[in-house]
């Protein structure tokens, strides 16, 4: 289970998220929702160790505290995250590009495994492992972004807007995959502007306002919340 | 036709030296975003460790280049941790200012070891053999080679090796390379260690050919980034061709135009290259 207890990030005085608690138990699909500058990237960054957490803040993962290891020791444990604006490495190819997300493993045969389960879930990169990730489009982008982060094979995969500046449809096959992706026991943290699609998918959300957390309980509640309907879905 | 050919091999074998240097310029920059002043200072550290070997201790040439080699690449891990690591969140300034006290520094140890003479080393291939009728000294197709060499030794490893990717990896993107598990500080220390191999490469096989003097590296680095510059910064391929287009357009340029100025030719070039193409003649890519 990941456990954030009275997260606050600071940006010099800044206080960017204040007093965040929320958990994702085992098997679920949790959603954050908020408006841009509601500091759902910079809860992301805190838990993956980019971005320091101020003290007294607690991310609690797989019985270790994660404020005090290095990214590279939070991938180790389990925890991948897949940053907002897909982050990829343009002038590598889509192979070399997935391949280094399985970096910290070394067994060649399980790279090739997990590279195989990748593809199955985002078929169109077969055809594309030779060419530079960076001539792909927006949507297979994102899916070499998704695809990289689920190469270390973590037991819980962080989502930050995968959805943001693609199209409708595109938006759905995305966010298919990453219910299948739960669905195959992965938990998932999914930030979302995209409320309506996000709730759809999910068990939980979390609802953020300029860098608290507002409101909270099962999508399905969510959904029906007059606020929620009136700030995110326009009605 | 003759003074042509000799002139392209001239062009070559400086050219070798340029981008090999210059390519260690560019990783380092692509990497870390420090502009190392005191590179061509490391080249020169690579001749000085080659020719202290071979004239003062009598070790055999090739041997004598790969301990150049491996004491500069530790020279220059050690130099990212100690100077440029602590800098790594400081503003670029900080780094450029460092690089610069490096470089001093690298001179002036030299010349209390070695003293300003210029020294000049043997080489195992002194003599003169003939290419297509032209009389070529030996070495000189000895240092080509060994440069084609390790510059292809180089490419093969960033294109494909896992750490070679790590690198490329790191320089394209640093934070994606953290989310994956890279140690960038590892990979800082790497480059710079590479990079300062290549530099002694560099050294080692220019000893014998031109004289080496305390002096020697600052004109390289002058002319390096004018080739990283002119590549693209950060660019590996635009390093190497780079390196060898500029010494063509010197040597050339020095024997047909005027050799008072064949040193003013890479700054002219440079000139034009900021005028016409600010983003270098090659897209910036490690």
């Amino acid at each position: 289970m990941l456990k954030v207890s009275a997260l606050t990030v600071s940006y010099g005085s800044f206080q960017a998220v204040r007093e965040v608690s929320f958990e994702v138990r085992p098997g679920e699909l949790v959603v954050l929702l908020g408006a841009n500058g509601a500091g759902k990237t910079t809860i992301f960054r805190a838990v993956s160790g980019l971005t320091p957490a101020d003290r007294g803040s607690r991310i609690e993962w797989a019985g270790q505290e994660l404020s005090s290891l290095s990214p590279r020791a939070i991938v180790d444990s389990g925890l991948s995250h897949c940053p907002e604006g897909r982050k990829l490495f343009p002038e590598l190819s889509v192979g070399t590009n997935l391949r280094l997300g399985a970096y910290r493993c070394h067994d060649k045969a399980e790279i090739q495994r997990r590279l195989a389960r990748v593809l199955e879930l985002f078929p169109p990169l077969s055809g594309r492992m030779n060419d530079p990730a960076g001539a792909l489009s927006g949507g297979q982008q994102q899916m070499v972004s998704v695809g990289r982060a689920l190469m270390a094979e973590p037991k819980i995969l962080l989502l930050d807007e995968p959805s943001v500046s693609l199209a409708p449809k595109v938006v759905a096959q995305v966010l298919e995959a990453v219910a299948a992706i739960n669905r195959t026991g992965t938990m998932v943290l999914l930030s979302e502007q995209n409320a309506y699609a996000a709730l759809e998918i999910a068990h939980r959300g979390y609802v953020l306002e300029g860098g608290r957390l507002v409101l909270h309980g099962p999508a399905a509640e969510l959904m029906q919340h007059d606020e929620v309907r009136r700030a995110y879905m326009g009605a | 036709m003759e003074l042509f050919a000799q002139q392209i091999l001239n062009g070559l074998v400086t050219g070798s030296v340029y981008s090999l240097v210059a390519l260690g310029l560019t990783l380092i920059y692509g990497t870390m975003n420090v502009p190392n002043f005191a590179h061509g200072q490391l080249f020169m550290f690579g001749a000085y460790l080659s020719y202290a070997l071979v004239m003062r201790a009598g070790v055999h040439y090739w041997i004598a280049m790969a301990i150049a080699v491996v004491t500069l690449a530790i020279a220059g891990a050690v130099l990212e941790r100690s100077v440029f690591r602590p800098l790594r969140h400081a503003p670029p300034l900080n780094s450029m200012i460092a690089a610069l006290g490096v470089m001093l520094l690298l001179e002036a140890v030299a010349q209390n070891i070695w003293g300003p003479e210029f020294r000049h080393t043997d080489t195992p291939y002194g003599g003169i053999v003939s290419l297509f009728g032209l009389p070529v000294a030996a070495h000189r197709l000895i240092l080509l080679g060994a440069a084609a060499a390790s510059m292809m030794a180089l490419l093969v490893f960033l294109t494909r090796t896992t750490a070679g990717a790590a690198i490329r990896a790191t320089a394209q993107n640093p934070e994606a390379a953290l989310l994956v598990g890279i140690d960038t500080g590892r990979v800082a220390m790497a480059t710079f260690a590479i990079s300062a191999a290549l530099a002694a490469v560099a050294g080692a096989l220019i000893a014998p050919i031109s004289l080496v003097y305390p002096a020697m590296g600052t004109v390289v680095t002058l002319k390096a980034f004018v080739i990283v510059v002119l590549g693209g910064m950060g660019s590996v391929t635009g390093a190497l061709i780079g390196g060898y287009l500029l010494a063509l357009a010197e040597s050339l340029g020095g024997t047909y135009v005027s050799a008072t100025y064949q040193d003013l030719i890479a700054f002219v070039v440079l000139a034009l290259v900021f005028t016409f193409r600010p983003a270098g003649l090659f897209k910036a890519a490690v």
